[in-house]
């Protein structure tokens, strides 16, 4: 997660990109798999819950039993039963349904949030990294000030600016996420740059582009998955906790922090509907959480070494 | 030096806050709402809405108006409420101490659980401590917040009747006379016992689940810091000297393990104060982000703003205090 940083940025700095051949490397990938996953085994565990939330995401029509928007008074506020395994809301909407909808919804927010924010902080971190003097003094200064904002409070102020819509959440959590990328990368950019492959590269005559992108981003790639896979968890938080405060997905979008908005009330009385939608948020985050803890111990070549 | 650290951080202080308020004012500045139009009402006719825009300096460009805003916010102007048309500042002023009261309770739970926590799990490792902060940690960082404060309600509330459901205070009490603003203070101040006890009771709730999520990374942080103290040479001195264990962890160790945790303090602020966006619209605990939903509801923009710029001036003040407190815990520093 965010807070995380010093671990994953001593992860590994790859060895240059060496030819092996692709067949190659699949085996060796897969057997670096299978030793991960032997001493962390919780790994196994979030990559089955990610595995599952992806298959549900993709075959939410054929797995939901009832239309997720489809109302239903006669069946408000029903407790779980064997006909609604998760009840229904005050308007008789199958919460099952709407649950297994809404995967779709944080998933999506996860990429595209994460997506969005990693390219930014690449492109600042690199351009500070590569330039340096004035030009990365500003950059990083301008990154500074945007960590002075507490995160879910930069978050609220741009998307309360742009209007509430899922769309503007997703921008204004990517807008408050990018700077901790732009300082990873710029600090791996400039720990690379130095190396001595890099300076072999330019002796042979190689133009500054394909030093980048043949010689330097290459290393960033692996850094850079390890803290994408954590922060997505806390990123699908965040939008969620935005329209939890009704910023972010308006209802009746099946998303699982609205959902829980507009169940709030109901904690007392119907407890299952704002129940079940923060379940599966927890389902997603706990297991987005330990991919990424799996990965930063597949990348880890000190890990590798002690049972390989 | 360190009072020379203190004035360059200050310095630096200003450079952050005009960058904060820039960007501030850079949302409210491309917001697609028309404050002019807002602020006419809905039957204002277009020259009404015209007048109020030049009455307003909405017409002048951007960096008048940025101008304008920052000379304002000097005088501690920060506009009116939308809905209340109250002075912001006022708004703010009578919120921040019931979100101050929340935090600082949330942060002694967090010291006062996660350090023995730590200590605990990190002297006898597979002790019971042990394992249940790696449960802890594990979890306490993958919750929903807003879903663990509703399920406390439930639990708590709906099926033990142990504690509140929540607000600050029972429906049948009045606030105590307002000294600091904080209830728990004022009540004490006035020696009134019977309402201190109840604003306790209500502030309980709230606070351990705002503190739950910082739990699981003190307690994990302190672990491992403890346990690097504990492999140094000067701890195997005190123990080869005599010193009871007691001495060795409590004194020579703890002193030393503890600055690593107090780094994150900084950090683990800025977390609480998203946090208690969404625990105290669980709880109504009245508190500036209880006026943020509130506002967020309404689109009450002026409000939602001084919110925004209330929290990051306490982020940034704190931070500096953590700072400073570094400095006077380890001497080693010098800045």
């Amino acid at each position: 997660m965010k807070r995380d940083n010093s671990k994953t940025t001593d992860v590994v700095r790859h060895s240059p990109p060496e030819a092996t051949q692709s067949r190659g490397r699949m085996g060796d990938l897969l057997r670096r798999i299978r030793i991960t996953l032997r001493f962390n085994r919780l790994g196994a565990v979030g990559l089955f819950l990610i595995l599952c939330l992806i298959l549900v995401a993709i075959f939410a029509p054929l797995i939901a039993p009832y239309d997720p928007s489809k109302l239903n008074i006669q069946e408000r506020l029903q407790p779980p039963s064997i006909r609604h395994l998760f009840g229904t809301d005050a308007a008789g909407r199958d919460v099952f349904s709407r649950v297994v909808y809404g995967a779709r919804i944080s998933l999506r927010v996860a990429v595209v949030v994460v997506a969005i924010a990693a390219s930014v902080g690449a492109a600042i971190g690199m351009t500070a990294a590569l330039c340096g003097g004035l030009i990365d003094e500003a950059l990083m200064r301008f990154t500074d000030i945007f960590l002075a904002f507490p995160p879910l409070i930069l978050a609220m102020a741009v998307n309360a600016g742009l209007g509430p819509g899922i769309e503007s959440a997703m921008l204004a959590v990517a807008v408050t996420w990018w700077t901790g990328y732009a300082r990873m990368i710029r600090g791996q950019v400039m720990t690379t740059k130095n190396n001595l492959y890099v300076d072999g590269a330019r002796a042979i005559g190689a133009s500054r582009g394909r030093i980048l992108v043949r010689h330097i981003l290459p290393n960033c790639i692996g850094p850079t998955t390890v803290e994408v896979t954590l922060d997505a968890g806390a990123v699908v938080l965040t939008v969620a906790g935005l329209s939890f405060i009704g910023l972010g997905v308006q209802p009746p979008t099946p998303e699982w922090g609205a959902m829980v908005s507009e169940g709030h009330g109901y904690i007392l009385t119907q407890w299952w509907w704002p129940t079940f939608p923060g379940l599966a948020l927890c389902w997603m985050v706990v297991g987005l959480n330990l991919v990424g803890d799996f990965l930063r111990d597949l990348l880890d070549p000190r890990l590798q070494g002690r049972s390989g | 030096m360190i009072l020379r650290y203190v004035l360059r951080r200050c310095i630096f202080l200003v450079f952050v806050i005009v960058g904060v308020t820039g960007l501030l004012f850079l949302i409210t500045y491309s917001i697609p709402a028309d404050p002019a139009r807002v602020a006419a009402g809905p039957g204002a006719t277009p020259k009404q809405v015209e007048n109020l825009r030049q009455k307003l300096g909405l017409d002048r460009p951007a960096y008048v108006q940025y101008l304008t805003y920052m000379k304002n916010l000097f005088r501690g102007d920060l506009g009116k409420s939308t809905r209340t048309k109250k002075p912001v500042i006022e708004e703010l002023k009578s919120y921040l101490p019931a979100s101050l009261e929340l935090m600082v309770a949330a942060m002694l739970i967090n010291v006062l659980i996660a350090v023995p926590f730590g200590v605990l799990s990190a002297v006898k490792p597979g002790h019971l401590a042990d394992s249940v902060s790696r449960l802890f940690a594990a979890l306490g960082m993958g919750l929903p917040l807003f879903w663990v404060a509703l399920l406390a309600q439930f639990i708590f509330y709906g099926k033990l009747h142990v504690l509140p459901f929540g607000g600050r205070l029972s429906t049948s009490l009045l606030p105590p006379a307002h000294f600091t603003g904080s209830f728990i203070i004022d009540a004490l101040l006035a020696g009134d016992w019977l309402l201190f006890k109840d604003a306790l009771v209500h502030l309980i709730l709230p606070a351990t689940v705002m503190a739950l999520p910082e739990i699981a990374v003190t307690s994990r942080l302190m672990r491992s810091s403890m346990l690097e103290v504990l492999g140094q040479d000067y701890i195997r001195t005190a123990r080869s000297k005599g010193l009871p264990e007691r001495l060795v962890v409590g004194k020579h160790a703890l002193r030393n393990a503890v600055l690593v945790p107090l780094t994150m303090v900084g950090m683990q602020v800025g977390w609480i104060l998203g946090n208690t966006l969404l625990v105290e619209t669980v709880f109504s605990w009245g508190g500036l982000g209880f006026l943020a939903f509130n506002a967020i509801y309404k689109l009450d923009f002026p409000v939602i703003m001084g919110v925004a710029l209330v929290m990051c001036f306490v982020f940034v003040i704190l931070n500096l205090l953590v700072d400073i407190l570094y400095a006077y815990i380890d001497p080693r520093i010098l800045y």
